[in-house]
């Protein structure tokens, strides 16, 4: 067990050391001009030469390859290039703010998933008809489902749960970026149930596609654990359809809900980005989706290496949760 | 006095299926009683409706309006209502159990026995105790294991204790020992009999089998059709069947007093020898050259008797001929092999065979019989050129490709299925020298007559593998396999998934075959009575050696090493 | 006792009243058509319908997609735009229909694109085994162990702003699928007895690859790749939505639909309509996968 972690983690250490390169390749060949970007379109050729020396391209490549992985590595991520603010400053506050509201998703997934799939399963019309629904909101693009619940929420139930922002109060000047952690840690439950307010529709509009789909997965799995030889033997043993349920079904069932829920973190990292958008969360989203629109690629080189590493060190601890829940990986 | 109630009574009872519009009604107006302790057999093929008693004792029979049942069922004087009494919540797990086919499947993968056992025993310290009962060694260590850790006879020992826990009346054992091997099957039916007496549990044991229900039951209800039609003390049934169905079923067993009706052996050798002879006055002594066939030859291969037409084929087919004749058709050397895998980054070797040396002489059958994990099919896979070796040498005669050819264990599975008959026999042909020798009306009109050979009619060439019944399919395969006749053909169990007639006439087309095209058999089994029907010698292999070798047609008598009697005694009991 | 009941018992009845050599109700030979309900039918057509429209809908409509109609500004529907107008008063029924044109077409793109490279790879590395396959599948699964959209947008955005970008970007992180899953297939089917038996009659090389390997991937492919479709839709207006697409006046869905947010509290429809055209299109091809997945398991092709 200990080798095969140990296996995956080194495995993760290649991973992100490609993905470094892919991002700074990128960086490189992309057609976007980073010194237009830092001084402007008008500026003269020397402040143009002054400025590549400044950003270090006039360097050869693998030094500024050396350059861009030892700052992430020492927490130097160097500049945006069209706010001239340093990187690392901007994500100390982007990061938390994307992180809260991807932990309150990922909770709301798991409870949805759970919740949904004992529907999932329900015979004739009316499960027929439960099923369509759920299939029309896995096929939901996020931002709509973000839209509607802002149209019904927050417009048309006039105002009932806040549709922009973290905070009505704004953050902690000493805080940990996390608004609800703070709240508590502060002794302000008032603040605290403000950011859980504010986080209720982006984290349910980034959370019902994944949870949907978890639901679907949950109940394929308890479908066939239901209609397998060992749930036949537990019957014929007397137990009703409940306990083989709990005993026996919940256990064969929940690998692949695992790993479905690995998968669907990583595309809600990606999904989060939208959501940001519609509701001015102040998180990478938002950070990203600006950077675009300047073209600064150094910001977005950056913050996808970010979302990059989140992802692929969440597979990894999946990968090994797995091999730790279910014998048959462990011991075969 | 008062009798103790009956462990199970069934009274005309009637089961109708209903699915897509069609009604079929599984079970007809069957009556059985089984005393307490006692052990009933319901024999039957597949269809017969043995299965739906089975699942209607237990109650199980499905509730969505599918299956319909008239009569009573009583389980220890306890009248139950067959689908729909409520009561049978009650009854099942605590009055009756079952024991199922598939021990690899059963048991709940993610949990261990003990975990499992200790529910229904009540502790640990009794769980031992019933593990005990199924007369497993070790029980602690035992308990501590997942399922997939056991072999397959440890599972259903496992199965068997986990029914019998609580100590129900009636046990329900469907087919328990099909799945596993030989040997195996009888230490487990040992043991479910034993610990069923010693619990008082009433057995009703469902199988295909008559030879296993023989050994295991007091009394046998033979079924067909959804009646029963023939029952009464077991010995009775099986030894003088009254009805006509029985003894047709008893007819068809291969066993080993099955008459067997053996062509002509291996050809003189005499005559081989004046061949020989005759090639080398002609100044011929290169054997082995000859490398392609004509089409004369062919025919002359599947219809006539080769002595009479030597004097007719070419020069070079003689020379071929002679060497055909006379030299073995497959020799194995000294083969060693061993399969690594690894587990977890580690290697683990596993030596499956060792030092196997043997031969098959031209138009010789030969079997190999051996349980799973003998080794027998990996040396049918490295004859067969899937697998190599890791040491000594595995040669067939002729030419490459025309060596060996293999007929499988599941037909319909060995048959591309979205291949017409026609294309699949055309592309053997077009795959071999002597195939491509031949022209384009010659090849159609060889795979015809091979159909014809093995007993089809010419209208399945156009029919695809997933349109034709178990049994063509296994006649396409061979078909495919000797349209361009090899050498030696390679058999895996051919017959064991086909029901028993069908597979008598398999294992006849096979002899037929060797004597018309003049081809040596290679046949790998693990039943005895069907390599003493098929072969003319037998090797018995057991972890990857060949133990014993014996003819045939005294198999029984002649066996001598404790691991062969084990085998016979196993087929006898 | 909620889970699966019904499919239980279903299940059960059919372990029992299977009596062996019967033929199945439908043989392949029908295809998916037969094996489908009449719900699964409705979707098809309906989705037939749908694409039908954003083909030739454009060409149809009397107002231009590109160019101002001078109609009011941000107007709800009525009889003439019948689904209103956007910001620059155009009518927003026919941008909708050209956006889904659009979509429908980069969609397809990728898919096919990815389908096809991806299974190649598959099917060499799985079949042909050795150094090829080792090399194939390191570099496949570095692809997948990467986080596919965000490398996706990483890649639209050093490629510049336009639904080009956003094809190649998407096109890049959606092969590897492709190849991991048809090298599986084919690593199991080459082991089924049937290849096996191919071989030993002396079928070898692509002639068995060709004739008794992939017609048994083939079904699988479709499947994925016509189930692949919806989320393609879904992926490619979640780039144009936060800027990598082209941007207006092009009829991109996403970015009319992040355009829309402007104005998002007075005029939603403008916002909201573009979505629901993304989540109809989507809709159609993952029900219409699904459809012919099932219809596929059950003629038992």
């Amino acid at each position: 067990m200990a080798a095969f972690a140990l296996r995956r983690l080194g495995a993760l250490l290649v991973v992100l050391f490609f993905l470094t390169i892919t991002v700074f390749v990128l960086g490189k060949v992309g057609d976007a001009d980073p010194v237009r970007t830092y001084i402007g379109v008008n500026a003269t050729p020397a402040q143009v030469a002054a400025a590549r020396v400044e950003l270090g391209l006039d360097d050869p490549v693998p030094v500024q390859f050396w350059h861009f992985a030892t700052g992430l590595v020492t927490g130097d991520l160097g500049i945006s290039l069209s706010t001239k603010r340093p990187i690392a400053d901007d994500l100390s506050t982007a990061l938390p703010a994307t992180l809260e509201l991807a932990g309150a998703a990922i909770v709301l997934t798991v409870i949805i998933g759970v919740l949904l799939s004992a529907l999932y399963s329900r015979p004739g019309r009316v499960g027929a008809a439960l099923r369509l629904v759920f299939f029309s909101l896995a096929s939901a693009p996020t931002f709509l489902i973000a839209m509607v619940s802002v149209l019904v929420f927050y417009r048309w139930a006039g105002g009932l749960l806040p549709a922009a922002g973290r905070s009505s109060y704004g953050p902690y000047p000493d805080g940990t970026g996390f608004y609800v952690l703070d709240g508590l840690l502060h002794g302000s439950p008032q603040y605290a149930w403000d950011a859980v307010r504010h986080l209720v529709l982006p984290a349910l509009a980034a959370s019902i596609g994944a949870g949907v789909a978890l639901a679907r997965v949950l109940a394929d799995g308890m479908t066939s654990a239901m209609a397998s030889p060992w749930a036949r033997t537990a019957r014929s043993l007397g137990e009703r359809e409940g306990t083989i349920l709990r005993r026996h079904a919940l256990r064969n069932a929940s690998s692949p809900g695992l790993s479905l829920l690995a998968v669907q973190a990583g595309f809600m990292v990606s999904s989060l980005v939208v959501i940001e958008q519609v509701f001015s969360w102040k998180g990478l989203g938002s950070y990203l989706s600006t950077a675009i629109g300047v073209g600064d690629f150094t910001v977005i080189a950056t913050v996808c290496l970010v979302l990059g590493t989140v992802y692929v060190v969440l597979n990894t601890v999946t990968d090994i949760v797995l091999a730790a829940v279910d014998p048959r990986i462990r011991l075969s | 006095m008062t009798t103790a109630p009956l462990a199970l009574s069934v009274q005309d009872l009637t089961v109708t299926y209903r699915s897509r519009g069609r009604v079929v009604r599984a079970v007809q107006d069957v009556t059985l009683d089984l005393a307490p302790g006692r052990c009933l057999g319901l024999v039957g093929e597949s269809g017969s409706g043995k299965s739906t008693i089975g699942a209607a004792v237990q109650g199980i029979l499905p509730t969505d309006g599918s299956a319909t049942a008239t009569g009573t069922l009583a389980i220890g004087g306890r009248t139950l209502v067959p689908i729909t009494d409520p009561a049978w919540r009650q009854v099942r797990g605590r009055e009756v159990t079952t024991v199922f086919q598939d021990p690899m499947r059963t048991l709940d993968p993610t949990m261990t026995i003990g975990h499992m056992l200790d529910r229904y025993t009540g502790s640990a310290a009794a769980s031992v105790e019933a593990l005990d009962r199924v007369q497993i060694r070790g029980a602690r260590d035992v308990l501590r294991t997942y399922p997939h850790q056991l072999s397959g006879g440890m599972r259903q020992r496992v199965m068997i204790a986990l029914a019998l826990a609580r100590g129900p009346r009636l046990l329900v054992a469907d087919e328990p020992t099909t799945a596993l091997d030989v040997s195996v099957q009888a230490e487990v039916l040992r043991v479910l009999r034993d610990a069923a007496e010693g619990a008082g549990c009433a057995v009703l044991f469902v199988t295909h089998d008559l030879g296993v229900a023989r050994s295991m039951c007091d009394e046998i209800a033979v079924m067909h059709e959804g009646r029963v039609v023939e029952s009464g003390p077991a010995d009775q049934v099986i030894s003088d069947p009254r009805e006509p169905y029985t003894r047709r079923l008893m007819a068809s067993r291969i066993t080993l007093e099955t008459d067997v009706t053996r062509p002509a052996g291996p050809p003189d050798a005499a005559v081989a020898a004046s061949m020989a002879d005759a090639l080398r006055t002609q100044g011929r002594d290169d054997t082995g050259l000859a490398d392609a066939w004509t089409a004369g030859t062919l025919t002359w291969a599947r219809f006539t008797g080769e002595t009479a037409a030597v004097g007719a084929a070419s020069d070079r087919t003689q020379v071929r001929l002679v060497s055909r004749v006379t030299l073995p058709s497959l020799s194995v050397n000294q083969v060693d092999k061993t399969y690594v895998t690894r587990r977890l980054g580690r290697a683990v070797a596993k030596k499956v065979l060792t030092d196997v040396s043997f031969e098959i002489r031209y138009r010789e059958s030969v079997a190999l019989v051996g349980e799973s994990g003998s080794g027998k099919s990996t040396l049918l896979r490295i004859a067969a050129g899937i697998e190599t070796v890791d040491s000594g040498t595995v040669s067939a005669q002729g030419v490459a490709g025309e060596g060996t050819q293999v007929v499988f264990q599941d037909a319909g599975a060995s048959l591309t299925p979205w291949r017409t008959v026609e294309q699949l026999l055309a592309e053997r042909i077009a795959h071999t020298r002597s195939g491509r020798s031949l022209t384009r009306a010659a090849q159609r009109d060889l795979a015809r007559d091979t159909l014809e050979l093995v007993g089809l009619d010419a209208s399945v060439l156009e029919a695809r593998p997933t349109q034709l019944s178990g049994g063509q399919q296994q006649r396409v395969a061979i078909a495919r396999a000797v349209v361009v006749p090899p050498s030696v053909l390679l058999c895996d169990e051919p017959t064991s998934a086909l029901d028993v007639s069908v597979a008598c006439s398999v294992l006849n087309l096979v002899n037929l075959l060797r004597h018309s095209l003049g081809i040596s058999v290679m046949f790998v089994t693990h039943d005895l009575a069907a390599a003493r029907l098929v072969a003319d010698r037998v090797l018995v292999m057991t972890e990857g050696r060949i133990v014993e070798e014996v003819a045939a047609a005294t198999l029984a008598e002649d066996m001598t090493t404790p691991y062969g009697r084990r085998l016979v005694d196993a087929v006898l009991a | 006792m909620p889970f699966s009941r019904k499919a239980t018992l279903e299940r059960r009845t059919a372990d029992l009243a299977a009596t062996g050599d019967e033929p199945a109700a439908t043989s392949p030979k029908d295809g998916a058509w037969a094996g489908m309900g009449r719900a699964e039918r409705a979707a098809l057509i309906a989705g037939s319908l749908v694409v039908l429209a954003a083909l030739v809908g454009p060409a149809l409509s009397p107002y231009s997609v590109i160019i101002p109609s001078g109609a009011p500004l941000l107007a709800p529907g009525s009889a003439g735009h019948l689904f209103g107008t956007d910001a620059l008063g155009m009518d927003l029924g026919t941008r909708l229909l050209a956006g889904m044109q659009r979509s429908l077409g980069a969609a397809l793109a990728v898919t096919l694109v990815a389908a096809v490279l991806g299974s190649f790879i598959g099917v060499v590395a799985g079949f042909f085994g050795g150094v090829l396959d080792t090399v194939l599948m390191r570099v496949t699964d570095l692809f997948l162990a990467f986080p596919a959209t965000i490398i996706a947008m990483a890649l639209a955005a050093a490629l510049g702003q336009s639904l080009g970008s956003a094809i190649v970007g998407i096109t890049v992180v959606w092969w590897p699928l492709y190849a991991r899953l048809v090298r599986g297939e084919v690593r199991r089917v080459a082991t089924l007895p049937h290849v096996l038996a191919a071989r030993v009659s002396g079928v070898r090389g692509w002639r068995l690859l060709a004739r008794h390997v992939v017609p048994a991937v083939t079904p699988t492919i479709a499947v994925t790749a016509s189930l692949d479709i919806g989320a393609v839709i879904m992926t490619l207006a979640a780039l144009s939505f936060i800027g990598l697409g082209t941007p207006a006046p092009a009829p991109e869905l996403g970015r009319m639909a992040s355009d829309g947010m402007k104005y998002f509290l007075n005029s939603w429809w403008v916002a909201v309509l573009p979505s629901l055209a993304i989540g109809l299109l989507a809709f159609l091809f993952n029900y219409a996968g699904d459809a012919l997945r099932a219809a596929l398991r059950r003629t038992g092709v």
